[in-house]
């Protein structure tokens, strides 16, 4: 089961998700809103923090442990400190594709989708900067 | 006076708030279209008279080819001054040229017969585009397909107009004078022009078209040959879209050998040229008049009745005709045929059946295909033209009758393109539809055929409740007369959503049926109550009942009546409601209604505005919103306000402050800011900008390693750029905001154009600005030069310099150095490092 908590600064968090791609372009105090709407959870270890299929409402950053990502029950990538994982969960409610998994006692922080599109409300300057890490990830896609 | 209104928008489809622009934009195309026809006539004369009609052709290429020089200096050009002022430049350029030829002519030298030709050919085109282009910033895509074909037949009554007026003066004052009389009309669209942009001073007219300094996709010549490359693949790979091209460069083709053959005629019936010129003022005086009864009295019944296939039949076949009269008799009353024929269905029918035909096409392809045509089609289907003409004239000395039955040949083609395309249209609307591809504001049906309405009221019965939204959003440009058999039915959908977008159609039209007892009582409640709140806006009259109806409606637990609770509340101005609409600024579902309620009531709510956004006590949200809505207004009044409370509100409210006022300055140029004020904010922004800087160099030269310290070094390096920016922003108040927007850009984004761009700036600011902003920039741009030239730092200590951010006004920046003082505090008491940190 995963357990809210509320331990990290916003600033801690602000740490956390200076690392997130999809956040590259965004300014310090633009990561500090966003952190206002991540919520920290802890997960032990072995728990499903979400299955393939799931609907897709929030995405994760690893403040501390790690998380192993499956298909078909096939590790596909493990996360560690820094790393994101369902961040296409932020602009995208379609199934999960993978499974995550808790690898050890993991320490996230969990943004949700309507919280996020809420905050873009809010403060409408950081959609454009979105905008620019999501196209420069297409675009990587496309290229690759 | 209710009904005479409802019956005006009936017939018309023009609501009462657009009929004062609809007035004057009409006025404005008449004029230029006017001076357009005189100037015409009298080159044409001109040129037939003293150079020959053989010469035709020629300039026919040399108007291909400056049309095409033309096209990419003018989107330079509305790129850098904006719209406005290229309108103003343009008209005031061509009065003095008009001037210019009336002066030269008295010389006869023959090169200004060709310079005028093509000058000519250049100012219709220039003049017309830049009218409807200014006319899509007066109106909104909505309100454009409605009102715009009542604003063309300004343009058309502007060719009766001047073709009348040639035809009367040209024996009176002599053909070169009547030059005099189109500088006269050009100057009174100057004064029009004005009064357009008085009467728009809250939106972005203007504003450049594009935004200042970024490059635009067809700006550069590699990116023009790729959307040309890409364009043509569209084009070849859609068949109807191939059919249009084919159809559209016969069309230009034959334009050119109906030019030649009609000046040519004409040229050998009259012995003067001020005969010459009234006889093309009065063809001109017919062609208007034609279009003008066949617009307004069979236009639209040809097109519902017969379809688009008739109405882009019309042309070719009227033409085929002409030319086989012409071929059989060459003489002026053929000749004139041939003109009235191409100009009379051109203007009206032809013109309305070939826009339907871009209905099928998705917007974006749309766009840039009528450019292909414009830049492509049209010049190669001159140049083709004017080479054809030249090879039977030339080379082989064709008789008219000859050239006649050429164009006829053309014409034929044309005909059975025509007849291709028109099955193909209702294939590729109806693929279209499935798609939803075709958008609300593309579809004037008004104007469409009766197969084609009929394909699109099916899908009001699509079990498919989006199909059905999508087709209430697609008819909502056209009057609820033509769907009303539908209203019934669609009231009692099963579907909530479809049931409000009815009504809310409806509501968008004033169309009384909402007050109608079966709505208002409607078995579902919220139905019930958006038809109350929709029909109170309809039949208002400020009772205590209506009031206390309103009130409970603005607060509805369901977001749809409150929605339209608060429209209401803003169309009928609505003041006890003020409060609470300034309230929903801050709630994301109702923000852009409530916004553009508060801004019904005019200047009379912005002192509600200043007030909530002056009180500390006022919730955060709202006060961040105000500022946008005060700019949006317009007025002068919330200029002043808006410049009296910079740098008295927090650090982000002033950052919406400072955003507002540089939209009000570009939307409303007339608008005066104190610029005293203006000058004591950059002191002031200049003051924080050093005193942030100096902590960051300090830091710099005293590094921490530790992840809160790297954060904190990046936070001030924002917090710099975005004083910067905030120090141009305020600078863009004083002097143009596009030039000042285009240094800005050009600095950050392209390095090459960097010495450019301050080189520009130095020489646009003032001896005090330049002192200040100019050496910032160069700083900002090159930081291991910093403070070069300036008054060196203090001397100060770890504590210190986080002191001053802890202390200071910038809540981000004060976190950041709160946490770092927390987390590495026993450093900070380590013996202080003084040292001196010179620029």
């Amino acid at each position: 089961m995963n357990q809210e908590s509320a331990a990290l600064s916003a600033v801690d968090k602000v740490l956390c998700l200076q690392t997130v791609d999809v956040f590259k372009h965004a300014t310090t105090e633009m990561l500090a809103y966003v952190g206002s709407i991540a919520n920290e959870i802890t997960a032990p270890s072995g728990h499903v923090i979400f299955s393939e299929d799931d609907i897709s409402d929030a995405m994760y950053v690893v403040v501390s442990g790690r998380a192993r990502l499956d298909k078909d029950g096939k590790e596909i990538l493990t996360v560690g400190p820094g790393q994101s994982f369902g961040t296409w969960a932020l602009l995208d409610k379609q199934p999960r594709m993978l499974t995550a998994t808790a690898m050890d006692d993991v320490h996230l922080l969990r943004i949700r989708s309507d919280d996020f599109y809420d905050l873009l409300s809010d403060h409408d300057e950081i959609t454009p900067v979105i905008f620019k890490a999501v196209i420069e990830r297409v675009n990587r896609l496309i290229a690759d | 006076m209710r009904w005479s209104l409802q019956f005006f928008e009936g017939l018309f489809d023009i609501r009462r708030q657009e009929v004062g622009r609809v007035v004057l934009m009409s006025t404005y195309l008449l004029l230029v279209i006017a001076s357009y026809s005189v100037t015409k006539a009298v080159r044409d004369s001109l040129f037939v008279t003293q150079i020959g009609p053989a010469q035709l052709p020629y300039v026919y290429l040399l108007i291909a080819a400056a049309m095409g020089l033309l096209s990419i200096g003018y989107s330079r050009s509305i790129n850098r001054i904006g719209l406005y002022r290229l309108i103003r430049t343009t008209s005031l350029v061509a009065i003095s040229n008009l001037l210019l030829f009336w002066l030269v002519f008295r010389s006869n030298s023959a090169v200004w017969f060709y310079v005028l030709y093509v000058w000519g050919s250049l100012f219709g085109a220039v003049t017309a585009s830049q009218f409807w282009l200014l006319a899509t910033h007066v109106f909104n895509p909505r309100e454009a397909r409605r009102v715009f074909s009542w604003i063309g037949v300004g343009g058309i009554l502007g060719g009766v107009f001047g073709g009348a007026l040639t035809n009367q003066m040209a024996h009176r004052l002599g053909t070169e004078s009547l030059l005099i009389v189109c500088a006269g009309m050009m100057a009174a669209t100057v004064v029009l022009l004005r009064r357009v942009a008085h009467m728009n001073a809250g939106t972005e007219f203007n504003a450049s078209v594009t935004k200042p300094g970024v490059p635009k996709q067809d700006g550069s010549p590699n990116s023009e040959q790729t959307t040309g490359q890409t364009l043509f693949q569209q084009v070849r790979s859609s068949r109807h879209l191939t059919m249009m091209v084919c159809l559209l460069t016969i069309a230009v083709i034959v334009e050119a050998f109906i030019d030649y053959e009609y000046k040519f005629v004409a040229k050998q019936s009259f012995a003067s040229k001020d005969q010459l010129t009234a006889f093309f003022g009065s063809i001109t005086f017919y062609i208007g008049i034609f279009s003008l009864l066949f617009q307004t009295l069979a236009t639209n019944r040809i097109l519902k009745r017969f379809g688009v296939g008739w109405a882009i039949l019309l042309l070719p076949l009227g033409l085929m005709a002409a030319f086989v009269a012409m071929a059989m008799q060459p003489a002026l009353w053929t000749a004139a045929l041939l003109q009235l024929v191409d100009g009379g269905f051109s203007y009206s029918v032809h013109r309305a059946g070939m826009e339907l035909l871009y209905l099928p096409i998705p917007p974006q392809t749309r766009n840039a295909v009528k450019g292909f045509i414009d830049m492509f089609v049209d010049r190669a289907g001159r140049a083709a033209g004017a080479v054809l003409l030249l090879l039977f004239t030339a080379v082989l000395a064709f008789s008219i009758s000859s050239l006649s039955i050429i164009a006829s040949v053309f014409v034929a083609g044309w005909i059975a393109m025509a007849v291709a395309v028109k099955r193909e249209y209702l294939h590729s609307f109806r693929q279209g539809l499935e798609k939803k591809a075709i958008e609300t504001e593309s579809l004037d049906l008004g104007e469409v055929d009766r197969a084609t309405m009929r394909t699109l009221l099916l899908l009001l019965s699509s079990d498919d409740e989006l199909q059905v939204l999508y087709a209430l959003d697609l008819l909502s440009n056209t009057h609820p007369n033509r769907w009303r058999d539908h209203v019934n039915r669609l009231i009692q959908h099963p579907s909530s959503a479809v049931r409000a977008k009815t009504l809310a159609v409806l509501a968008g039209w004033n169309d009384p049926t909402i007050a109608r007892d079966e709505f208002i009582h409607h078995p579902d409640y919220e139905t019930a109550r958006i038809a109350t709140a929709v029909a109170l806006r309809l039949q208002w009259t400020n009772s205590v009942r209506n009031r206390a109806l309103l009130n409970n409606l603005l607060y509805d637990s369901s977001i749809a009546v409150a929605r339209e609770a608060v429209v209401t509340a803003g169309v009928i101005q609505y003041s006890e409601a003020v409060p609470l609409l300034i309230d929903k600024l801050a709630d994301n579902r109702f923000r852009r209604d409530a916004r553009h309620a508060l801004l019904q009531f005019g200047d009379a709510v912005i002192p509600d505005l200043v007030r909530r956004l002056s009180d500390d006590a006022e919730d955060p949200v709202i006060r961040r919103r105000i500022p946008k809505a005060l700019a949006l207004s317009g007025k002068q009044a919330a200029a002043i306000a808006l410049i009296e409370r910079l740098h008295r509100l927090d650090f982000h409210l002033d950052y919406s402050v400072l955003k507002a006022l540089n939209r009000i300055r570009t939307t409303a140029p007339d608008i005066i800011i104190n610029e005293d004020l203006v000058r004591a904010a950059i002191n002031k922004e200049l003051d924080e900008y050093d005193r942030l800087r100096s902590v960051e160099s300090w830091l710099r030269v005293n590094q921490r390693n530790h992840p809160v310290f790297s954060l904190l070094l990046r936070a001030i390096d924002e917090r710099l750029q975005h004083r910067v920016e905030r120090i141009f922003r305020l600078v863009g108040l004083i002097y143009s905001p596009h030039d000042i927007y285009s240094v800005y850009y050009n600095c950050h984004i392209k390095p090459a154009l960097r010495p450019a761009a301050i080189e520009f700036l130095d020489n646009l600011l003032d001896q005090e600005l330049k002192k200040k902003v100019t050496p910032l920039l160069e700083e900002t741009l090159d930081p291991e030069n910093a403070f070069r030239g300036r008054t060196p730092f203090q001397f100060m200590s770890f504590s210190a310099a986080l002191s001053m951010l802890t202390n200071g006004d910038d809540p981000w920046l004060k976190a950041i150095a709160e946490e770092l003082q927390r987390q590495i505090g026993e450093e900070c008491d380590e013996p202080r490092k003084r040292r001196f940190i010179s620029g």
